[in-house]
């Protein structure tokens, strides 16, 4: 079996239609972003290494290594390509990684492929590598902080996919948001952990090996403020369609949870009304028209994040 | 051990092999989305649309036995899905004995829709994959407008996939080749992380590496950036159909 399925690769039919597009348009905006930032600083040569590490990465998550314990390590890969090659190449190295999967064994679905590049190919290269990042700055000069910022980074990548891949499960009312997060983020705790070591491990052979490949990764320092704008933008879009359930009349797990406590009249009381009484003629059921909502909040919240990024960029390097 | 075959099935002609690529993505796409609206507890929907995908995949040459293997990859979300008749309220249908958990009629109703749902995409999009080559899956991409610099990140690691995966089972082999105690009992998770570490940095340096020398290979051939490929498609009145039925069928459920 050379497709090892994990908890991370949302199958098609998991997602709401509406959700899905609203991911492919998100993953659609990012990478070509990826891919104009990538193009100032990388020359040809560069394609034909990042589709190496693509292929390094989809090998090393095809088959386990056995570690101790009877288990085995799996690497997901995120944190460690934007470590190695910068965050931006580093999604579209795994953008490669997670379609071939698609296409190849269907690991992931079709539909939902915008979401499986954002919680695999993004949030875990951009939380990865801004964690490992600031890890790396806390301990300057000190020979085990590049160890120590590998194994924080692919520790916090995993979980932070997990966990979005937990919300837009909730989004979608396939699983509601008390059973998903705990499950997923607990499970990828350990499956965390174990990227992590994986992470840290490789980044110790390669700092004794090569010392001259993080060059590329954490040479260019304009790299982190734009990337700490999408990764913001991304999470924020995440928590405010979290926000949108509670204006909705749908019954999900949460209302659930009111009923049992008793506070049924409260839960009806929407916290945060996002787009109040909002529906869309054409749209019949509660959902799509949330979802609409959704969609009008994002693209606001998206186009700030854009002009954030792009003042970064122009502003002068430091 | 054999080089690993991704696409079995390419090889083999049918009326379905012979499609345009972008017509068969497209459509592909449009009926996941009509799968995607079938309603919790449409039973019968269901069954309509696993017999249409069977007799899809039969007019594609494609063996029955290998497309429900590739339908077991979905797994781990659809045990997720079997806590659902105990999260959802509703009347309770049945409670497990001993433990007293309710199973509820609305959940089981949600599980199994989306377990069935789940099950429909994955077979339709394995259809797809199965007589469809990858080369001109990639191709039509392109011709969808993907960035050709992440389409042609694709092709590399697609080109260079089945070594990779070979060296890394090799190393795995060689590994347990010369270690007296293959399966690392009693040997302290230091040791056996440092060899991981450095096994995964020796398959990612030999990848870079490769990458280096592929280039310069490439360069010396005239390579400026593009990619060149052999086969042409022509978009036929035939290929044509798939969208239109694609477009059809997903109007039918979503009026219905």
């Amino acid at each position: 079996m050379l497709a090892s399925p994990t908890p991370l690769h949302l199958p098609d039919g998991f997602l709401s239609p509406w959700l899905a597009g609203l991911g492919w348009l998100l993953a659609i905006l990012v990478v070509r972003r990826a891919v104009i930032v990538t193009g100032d600083t990388l020359a040809t040569r560069q394609v034909s290494l990042m589709g190496l590490l693509a292929a390094v990465l989809f090998a090393a998550q095809a088959i386990n290594i056995p570690i101790a314990f009877g288990t085995s390590g799996h690497l997901l890969g995120g944190a460690l390509a934007a470590i190695l090659v910068g965050p931006w190449a580093g999604v579209i190295v795994m953008t490669a990684v997670v379609v071939l999967q698609a296409l190849l064994f269907q690991d992931g679905g079709l539909l939902v492929m915008g979401w499986n590049v954002i919680n695999m190919g993004v949030l875990t290269a951009f939380s990865g590598y801004l964690v490992y990042q600031a890890t790396r700055r806390m301990f300057p000069g000190r020979p085990g902080a590049r160890w120590l910022a590998g194994l924080v980074g692919g520790w916090i990548s995993v979980e932070t996919g997990a966990l979005a891949t937990a919300i837009e499960l909730a989004l979608s009312g396939t699983f509601p948001l008390e059973l998903g997060i705990p499950a997923m983020t607990s499970v990828h705790a350990l499956i965390g952990l174990g990227e992590g070591l994986l992470t840290a491990v490789t980044l110790g052979f390669l700092t004794a090996v090569r010392p001259g490949l993080f060059e590329l990764g954490e040479g260019d320092r304009r790299q982190l403020r734009s990337v700490g704008w999408v990764a913001a933008g991304v999470l924020l879009i995440l928590a405010l369609s979290l926000m949108a359930p509670y204006a909705s009349e749908l019954p999900d797990g949460l209302e659930w949870v009111a009923s049992l406590g008793g506070f049924d009249g409260l839960a009806r009381q929407p916290p945060l009304q996002l787009l109040p009484d909002y529906t869309v003629p054409i749209l019949r059921d509660a959902r799509s028209s949330t979802a609409v909502a959704v969609l009008l909040g994002s693209l606001l919240l998206l186009g700030m994040g854009w002009f954030g990024g792009r003042a970064t960029r122009t502003a002068p390097s430091s | 051990m054999s080089p690993p075959t991704f696409d079995p099935f390419v090889s083999s002609d049918s009326w379905l092999h012979r499609r345009d690529p972008r017509a068969k993505l497209g459509t592909t796409f449009l009926l996941l989305l009509a799968v995607a609206l079938i309603p919790d507890g449409g039973w019968l929907t269901f069954a309509l649309w696993a017999v249409f995908v069977l007799l899809l995949a039969q007019a594609g040459h494609i063996p029955l036995r290998a497309l429900l293997r590739r339908s077991l990859l979905a797994l781990p979300f659809v045990l997720g899905a079997l806590a659902l008749p105990f999260a959802v309220p509703g009347k309770v249908v049945v409670r497990v004995p001993n433990l007293g958990w309710p199973l509820t009629e609305p959940g089981l109703v949600q599980a199994g829709s989306l377990i069935l749902r789940a099950w429909v995409s994955v077979l339709l999009f394995a259809t797809l994959t199965a007589c469809t080559r990858i080369g001109d899956l990639l191709w039509s991409l392109e011709a969808l407008r993907v960035p050709s610099v992440v389409v042609a990140v694709m092709e590399f690691a697609f080109r260079y996939l089945s070594i990779s995966i070979e060296e890394w089972a090799d190393m795995l082999r060689a590994r347990r080749a010369r270690t007296v105690n293959p399966r690392g009992r009693g040997v302290p998770l230091r040791r056996q992380l440092i060899s991981a570490g450095g096994m995964l940095g020796t398959l990612i340096l030999r990848g870079l590496d490769r990458g280096e020398r592929v280039h310069a290979a490439m360069v010396a051939r005239g390579y400026d950036g593009g990619i060149r490929r052999m086969t042409r498609f022509r978009f036929s009145s035939l290929d044509l159909l798939l969208p239109i039925t694609g477009v059809l069928i997903l109007l039918v459920v979503w009026l219905i």
